[in-house]
């Protein structure tokens, strides 16, 4: 049950239809883990963190980067850790470092790992530049049934 | 006509929290229940009624003067756009 302090706090984001009331209740107590370090993943932890959700270094949620570079790849809990091995090396394209992709690529990370924690969406999501543009993918690991 | 399963008071909230709380108040109810909201202002008449409908939900007609009575739509179907019923 949410206090009247969060009610009044995720005030905006309870009005949405796809949280509601039971939507924030569960993003408060599902915690995420967001191991990347760059701009586009501090983007990513504050925006979390505004909406409600905990952070946690043993959170089956997971959001990563590969390389240097801010390529996203958010991971619901049903994956399992080899895939999500196999999954990054498939999604090393190196991506540009300016502040606004940055920002935009973290908004997105945030965005997309609440909907996996509100169960919606599909259980891996690549976010990346490709020729100037964003792209989102859902690719499978060769290597799962 | 019946008494309506839950009632709430919205007079003192303002825009956004007015339906804030019938949401809330809604997602208590199961499908088919009634919802009785207590208003007053243009703001909330203006837009409770239509969010309701927005979010699956029916507006009944018969409701007391000051009153918005709602029935909770189908919990499966978010998004899914409600009716005014006449």
């Amino acid at each position: 049950m949410l206090s009247e302090a969060q009610i009044q706090r995720f005030s905006r984001q309870i009005l949405l239809r796809e949280v509601g009331g039971v939507g924030q209740e569960r993003l408060l107590v599902t915690p995420v883990r967001v191991t990347g370090q760059s701009a586009a993943f501090e983007v990513a932890r504050r925006t979390l963190l505004a909406g409600g959700s905990p952070l946690s270094d043993v959170a089956l949620l997971v959001i990563g980067e590969k390389g240097p570079h801010a390529d996203v790849v958010i991971f619901g809990a049903t994956v399992a850790a080899g895939c999500r091995a196999c999954l990054a090396e498939l999604t090393s394209t190196p991506s540009p470092q300016r502040p606004e992709l940055a920002v935009m690529l973290g908004s997105l990370a945030a965005l997309t790992a609440q909907r996996l924690v509100l169960g919606r969406g599909e259980a891996v999501v690549v976010a990346r530049w490709a020729d100037g543009r964003l792209e989102t993918s859902h690719p499978k690991c060769p290597h799962s049934p | 006509m019946n008494p309506p399963d839950l009632s709430i008071d919205i007079t003192q909230e303002v825009c956004p929290m007015t339906y804030v709380r019938v949401k809330l108040a809604l997602e208590r109810l199961v499908s088919g229940q009634t919802l009785e909201v207590v208003m007053s202002g243009d703001e909330p008449w203006r837009n409770v009624p239509r969010s309701v409908v927005e979010d699956g939900h029916e507006v009944l007609r018969g409701a007391p003067p000051g009153r918005l009575l709602v029935r909770k739509g189908p919990s499966s179907a978010p998004g899914r756009a409600g009716t005014y019923v006449e």
